[in-house]
């Protein structure tokens, strides 16, 4: 058990140090810090966080790298699986510690974690590393995340070149009490292609610990971007991650979460949509069990023209877990002939459980081409239930092959094979537990 | 094997106070077609949910007795999987889970015990029964009963009864709403199925399903009650005579 560090702007000063960063770095880290202290708690309507929520974890430990796959712990192996031909980067706790690429990654891409891309690409992560305005996703979790980042991913993908390999990332938290900075950033020059699968993971015994985490996507003219995120961490575990993009012009972004770990999660995913003629897609699957907290909060602000939006969310709530699914789509004065969607289902298999449905839609232009929403948060039905069981299948199988039939419309969405099939997995654990 | 008996004793059944059941007795045995025919709001429905149990109805009083198994305290997948099967009037539309996955689901549950089946064998009995059926192979592949015009729904309901093989099968109006050509392939595929080893309950409001699934005995059902039976010549009587004819002789 590590001493309490004292946090505070000299801790911020040495943690630069001891990584060795070009000035600008330790400059936008204490830029962060002041804003930590300045700033209140992020406001989500249903999800009440404290000052309490921002002072508890150990900032900063030692974790050793491992030299090949077969050094890191035996249950993030066996979470992961078989790592051959695949693109693999590993955190753990405060440090990444692995990474593997494939000999045939393209020329010019660059995958590392972030500590390495800014010794080696100082240039790119200067313009990159927290160097925009993002009005929306601009909060307390992203300044503590900025001031402390440590690990962290860096992907960088030149113009025209299509990764064909996801990038998985995988973040391994494994040490009670420690709090978790990474620090991603993926840029796709124009008319290239990148699909990234983050993974955090922890023991099922881990006692509390806490993750604060943030991506920030950048996409040239006709890009497009694949963000995946699987959340299976313990249920101990405080998870608040912001996400955010702004999308150039006529490229594609699709966000793809699946929620199902934590004590208590938020995952809040912003994209400011200023590119004309781009798309963003928001994919959600969600289970809240036990006594379980998880927000999805998706922000779509449209101030482009011919822009597109859809979000498609499905979550299923038992036992006394709480489920909060809050997208917010705005279609600005600027957004004509753009489209705005969304779509979200709750299935409540306990009573003691709880969905809170929040869709927002505001429609400030006149000349938009179509928008709309649906929401819906319901119990399984009575009647399916009796037709299964007429059948001779339990009460639990029956509700099983329900909930399976309802995450089946989004799961058809999700691109990436290895996701679909882990989200399939971490479903098929939290109806039998 | 014995041969399978469903003996219905004085049953009275009720849904939210009021009395739809009023004393029903009917006892179907192996290798025996029964019809039961009644107008509507006699009760049939209610009766072949109550047989199947629908938490929805109260059992009053009375006794159904599946192989000398009193079967009114158990819940509907064990009374399948003492070999009761109901095939629905209005199979329910299940989004997202395929026809495969339930069939494969369904029969795992009855007989994934005694005769376990690989998912390529599998596939192959349930291809078997489809063709036989007239069904399309893609069929399979399509969300359960969603989108099914009602010809495909009762196929669908035979094509379980011809994969499950159950001992008592009641089949609850299956007939309504469909052309002469899809009643004739919903007649064919129960009369393939036909053996001492399966009792056969069919509730029906016309006759016309019995030209082609010929009955041993018929039924007739009024207001709660079994108030005439008969071999099948009293299908045809009623055919011609209307239901009002009964309801006559009965209160005279």
């Amino acid at each position: 058990m590590t001493t309490q560090t004292k946090l505070d702007q000299d801790y911020v000063v040495e943690l630069s140090a001891r990584k060795d960063e070009p000035a600008w770095m330790k400059e936008r880290r204490l830029a962060a810090w002041r804003k930590f202290q300045e700033l209140p708690v992020p406001h989500y309507e249903r999800t009440r966080l404290r000052d309490s929520h921002y002072d508890k974890f150990i900032p900063y430990v030692e974790t050793p790298a491992a030299d090949s796959w077969e050094q890191l712990p035996e249950e993030l192996r066996r979470a992961v699986g078989d790592p051959e031909g695949r693109l693999i980067v590993v955190q753990r706790n405060s440090e990444v510690v692995y990474q593997q690429l494939p000999a045939d990654l393209p020329e010019g891409v660059i995958v590392t974690d972030l500590d390495t891309a800014a010794r080696e690409h100082p240039d790119l992560v200067e313009k990159y590393f927290m160097n925009r305005n993002f009005p929306s996703g601009d909060n307390k979790t992203v300044a503590l995340n900025a001031a402390l980042h440590s690990g962290g991913l860096f992907v960088y993908v030149p113009e025209d070149v299509r990764v064909k390999t996801p990038v998985e990332f995988i973040v391994w938290i494994d040490e009670a009490g420690v709090g978790v900075f990474d620090h991603s950033i993926v840029v796709a020059e124009p008319r290239s292609r990148v699909r990234l699968v983050e993974m955090a993971l922890s023991p099922e015994d881990l006692g509390k610990a806490y993750r604060y985490g943030v991506l920030d996507v950048f996409t040239g003219e006709g890009a497009s971007a694949t963000l995946s995120n699987v959340q299976a961490l313990g249920e101990n575990v405080q998870n608040l991650v912001v996400r955010r993009t702004e999308p150039g012009q006529r490229s594609r972004i699709d966000w793809v979460s699946a929620e199902f770990g934590g004590a208590l999660s938020v995952n809040e995913i912003d994209s400011q949509i200023t590119g004309v003629a781009s798309e963003v897609r928001g994919l959600g699957v969600f289970f809240a069990s036990g006594k379980q907290h998880l927000d999805l909060e998706l922000m779509m602000i449209q101030d482009a023209r011919e822009t597109g939006t859809d979000i498609l969310v499905r979550g299923v709530v038992k036992d006394e877990g709480r489920a909060v699914y809050a997208p917010y789509t705005r279609m600005r004065h600027d957004a004509k002939d753009s489209t705005g969607f969304q779509r979200g289902n709750t299935l409540v298999l306990d009573p003691t459980a709880r969905a809170y449905s929040i869709p927002q839609l505001h429609v400030e232009e006149d000349e938009v081409q179509g928008a709309g929403h649906a929401a819906t948060v319901g119990k399984v039905d009575e009647d399916h239930l009796y037709y299964l069981r007429s059948r001779g299948l339990t009460e639990l199988e029956a509700k099983k092959l329900i909930v399976d039939g309802f995450f089946n419309t989004v799961l058809d969405h999700i691109p990436i094979k290895s996701v679909r099939q882990h989200v399939i997995n971490l479903i098929e654990r939290k109806m039998s537990a | 094997m014995s041969r399978p008996t469903l003996e219905i004793k004085d049953l009275h059944v009720s849904i939210e106070g009021s009395e739809i059941i009023k004393g029903l007795s009917l006892t179907v045995k192996g290798g025996e077609v029964h019809a039961l025919m009644g107008p509507n709001g006699s009760g049939k429905s209610t009766l072949a949910n109550t047989l199947m149990g629908h938490p929805r109805y109260d059992v009053e009083d009375g006794q159904v007795l599946l192989d000398g198994e009193d079967i009114l305290e158990m819940e509907p997948d064990e009374r399948a999987k003492r070999g009761l099967f109901l095939a629905f009037q209005y199979p329910v539309e299940i989004p997202g889970v395929t026809v495969a996955n339930f069939l494969r689901a369904a029969y795992n549950a009855l007989h994934g015990d005694e005769k376990p089946l690989s998912v390529l064998e599998f596939h192959q009995l349930l291809q078997q029964h489809m063709k036989e059926l007239e069904m399309d192979e893609e069929f399979a592949g399509r969300y359960l009963n969603e989108g099914f015009s009602g010809g495909e729904k009762k196929r669908h309901e035979i094509l379980q009864m011809a994969l499950l093989k159950p001992r008592i099968a009641i089949m609850d109006e299956t007939d309504s709403g469909l052309d002469i050509d899809a009643l004739k392939i919903v007649a064919d595929g129960v009369n393939r199925q036909r053996s001492d080893e399966l009792g056969v309950l069919v509730i029906t409001h016309y006759s016309r399903i019995l030209e082609y699934l010929k009955p041993d005995y018929v039924h007739i059902m009024m207001d709660g009650r079994i108030v005439r039976s008969g071999g099948p010549e009293l299908a045809k009587e009623l055919e011609e005579k209307g239901y009002d004819w009964l309801r006559e002789e009965i209160n005279a």
